[in-house]
């Protein structure tokens, strides 16, 4: 098993001091030199759509920024070897920021699950340019959005959006096999794919399609984390690790911004150790049913980024490995 | 005191904030295992206090903003009611940005974007669009005269439609932008002077090259609003400008600084704002500071000491 940290982690809700540093490749490059002074051997992405800020900045989160500030995409790869990082686990991938940009755009957002496709194939393209080794993919933009698309206007909306979300999924799982990348499934907590829900799509899906659970969002929709790493025993990948004391009393899961609720409880991610998932349990059954590929470890909305990667690495020396 | 200027604040440097209020029962949330200060920079409540708190009466939000606004708020109006009930007393603009403007087959997608902008904050009671005219010179410029025009015929369009909701457009011309030093003015004049005005950044013009007093003497009647903020990097070279992410020093330097703190004449700038009679909204923007709050006390205090000796 190899312990990753991903980028998510290096996304602080805070609008504090220093918020907009992190436009600046500097902070970057910083950010690269503490992941390899902890030895993390490699990192998922966040891999977005242009957009005016992405575009032009530090952010290695889009191709433009990459090509902008290291020439291309093969540059930015053997930048970060030189600095100490080998590996580059995934690019993550969302429906939200398809969406997100269709909105802006003025393009046609119901149209959005051919956006997808089309973005996911730029994704592979780049996990390929990157070395990289998968695409994980969070496939369907969060309840308010679809509700506001019309979505459940219809009682047959959801369904048919699982029969042309599977058909999707699995072109996105040809392309991304034809270029050697391994594709994956991750269902946060707001998804429709909540829970038990993501198994409608991995059972009707290409076998080949991995899933990546996130166990936070597991430990959210109050779903048995240990039997749904069991039942996907032969098909996980990029199983995100990551940590939350968030009870979801009023069905934020289903209001806009789910991940910043706006009543009752506000901190939805803490740090890896510091929340109620049995974290070591994870890694016990993890090794139980003999899985070998990369655990990412997040702590989405941390407060202060270097402290959380030590944190982190610690938390991996002294407790995770001991399982 | 006079009463011919009204001091609003960009919001840019705090980013996309999610938060409508974070109080403070919730405080522990946010400082246990943490123990900093965060709990104070997460939600539009405690940002706005801090803005009026300082001494302005209006914001400046960003066109980034409105999707998460929206969202926390349910609409730009109900956002404007509760930046009103923390003792704001106008949302004055929204900086936008016409990527692309130079290539006419992309304004139909500019001017849904910026349709919807317009619309935001006119819902919200602002009155001045401030455009970034095309996307960074790195990539795009120099641009060829067409090129030119049909930059200055998107901000046309753009600014006909402000005008249509009673709010006028501004040019903000970047230091790192496509239209740069060497065709600043001649798009100004390719621009309609009916319906796009400018907002003078002093401190990005600065950096571009362009005598920022001089400017003023020949502008004065199209410049109806202002971004405030000192560098000390005047005229910098096009090495520099015209370079990839110019934007963001790769190496952590800094463009921009508190007033004051650069070389820009502020002074002189309000002498010749109090010659011209200038009335109405002069905006702060913190650009470039680790620390959006300590520069903002820092302008608001350069302001209340030096410059409103001169005209306010």
């Amino acid at each position: 098993m190899k312990f990753g940290v991903n980028l998510g982690i290096l996304e602080p809700v805070t609008c504090g001091p220093d918020n907009m540093s992190r436009n600046a490749l500097w902070y970057w490059e910083s950010m690269y030199k503490w992941l390899s002074a902890t030895d993390f051997p490699g990192f998922e992405m966040t891999y977005k759509p242009w957009d005016f800020n992405l575009g032009r900045s530090g952010m290695p989160f889009t191709r433009a920024s990459m090509e902008t500030f290291y020439g291309s995409l093969k540059g930015f790869r053997e930048h970060i070897g030189e600095l100490g990082i080998p590996e580059i686990a995934a690019l993550h991938i969302t429906a939200g920021d398809v969406v997100a940009d269709y909105q802006t755009r003025s393009l046609d957002e119901s149209r959005w699950l051919e956006g997808l496709l089309e973005f996911s194939k730029e994704a592979v393209d780049s996990a390929a340019e990157l070395g990289a080794e998968g695409v994980v993919v969070s496939p369907v933009p969060d309840f308010a959005c679809l509700k506001e698309m019309g979505l459940f206007e219809n009682s047959s909306g959801p369904e048919r959006l699982m029969e042309d979300l599977t058909r999707t999924v699995d072109r996105m799982g040809e392309i991304a096999g034809q270029a050697g990348i391994k594709l994956a499934v991750r269902n946060e907590y707001w998804s429709l794919l909540h829970g038990d829900h993501v198994d409608d799509l991995l059972d009707a899906a290409d076998e080949k399609i991995l899933y990546s659970p996130d166990v936070a969002s597991l430990y959210i929709s109050k779903v048995d984390i240990y039997e749904k790493i069991r039942k996907y025993k032969d098909r996980l990948g990029f199983v995100l690790l990551n940590d939350t004391f968030f009870e979801d009393r009023h069905d934020i899961y289903k209001q806009p911004l789910p991940e910043y609720p706006q009543t009752g409880a506000q901190r939805v991610y803490c740090m890896v150790g510091d929340g109620k998932v049995d974290t070591t349990g994870i890694v016990k059954v993890l090794k139980e049913v003999g899985y070998e590929g990369w655990t990412i470890c997040g702590s989405h909305e941390a407060t202060n980024v270097p402290k959380a990667i030590l944190n982190l690495r610690w938390y991996i020396n002294y407790v995770l490995k001991k399982v | 005191m006079g009463n011919n200027l009204q001091f609003s604040y960009m919001t840019n440097m705090w980013g996309d904030i999610k938060f409508r209020q974070v109080p403070s029962g919730n405080f522990k949330e946010w400082y246990q295992n943490d123990f900093n200060n965060m709990y104070y920079y997460l939600d539009w409540d405690k940002i706005i206090k801090y803005i009026v708190g300082a001494g302005f009466d209006g914001i400046e939000l960003m066109v980034f903003q409105i999707p998460n606004i929206l969202k926390a708020f349910g609409s730009m109006k109900n956002f404007k009611e509760f930046c009103e009930e923390r003792g704001l007393k106008r949302i004055t603009g929204m900086f936008s940005h016409h990527i692309g403007s130079e290539d006419k087959r992309n304004h139909e997608e500019i001017f849904s974007f910026e349709q919807k902008a317009i619309d935001a904050l006119a819902e919200c009671g602002g009155i001045n669009m401030i455009i970034q005219p095309a996307g960074q010179y790195y990539g795009t410029g120099p641009l060829t005269e067409e090129g030119l025009r049909n930059v200055a015929d998107c901000m046309n369009e753009v600014g006909r439609r402000c005008r249509e909701k009673g709010m006028v457009a501004s040019i903000h011309n970047e230091f790192w932008c496509a239209v740069n030093l060497y065709d600043h003015e001649r798009f100004i004049e390719l621009c309609d002077p009916e319906t796009v005005f400018y907002c003078l950044d002093t401190a990005q013009v600065s950096i571009m090259g362009v005598d920022m007093l001089s400017f003023y003497e020949k502008y004065h009647e199209r410049i109806k609003f202002f971004h405030l903020k000192d560098t000390d990097q005047p005229a910098a070279p096009d090495k520099k400008r015209f370079g990839p992410g110019a934007e963001f020093d790769k190496d952590g330097g800094r463009w921009f600084w508190e007033l004051g703190a650069g070389k820009v004449d502020f002074v002189s700038l309000f002498k010749l704002m109090k010659k011209y009679e200038f009335k109405g909204w002069v905006s702060v923007e913190t650009d470039g500071t680790p620390d959006p709050l300590a520069t903002t006390l820092l302008t608001k205090h350069y302001i209340d000491t030096v410059l409103k000796l001169v005209y306010c």
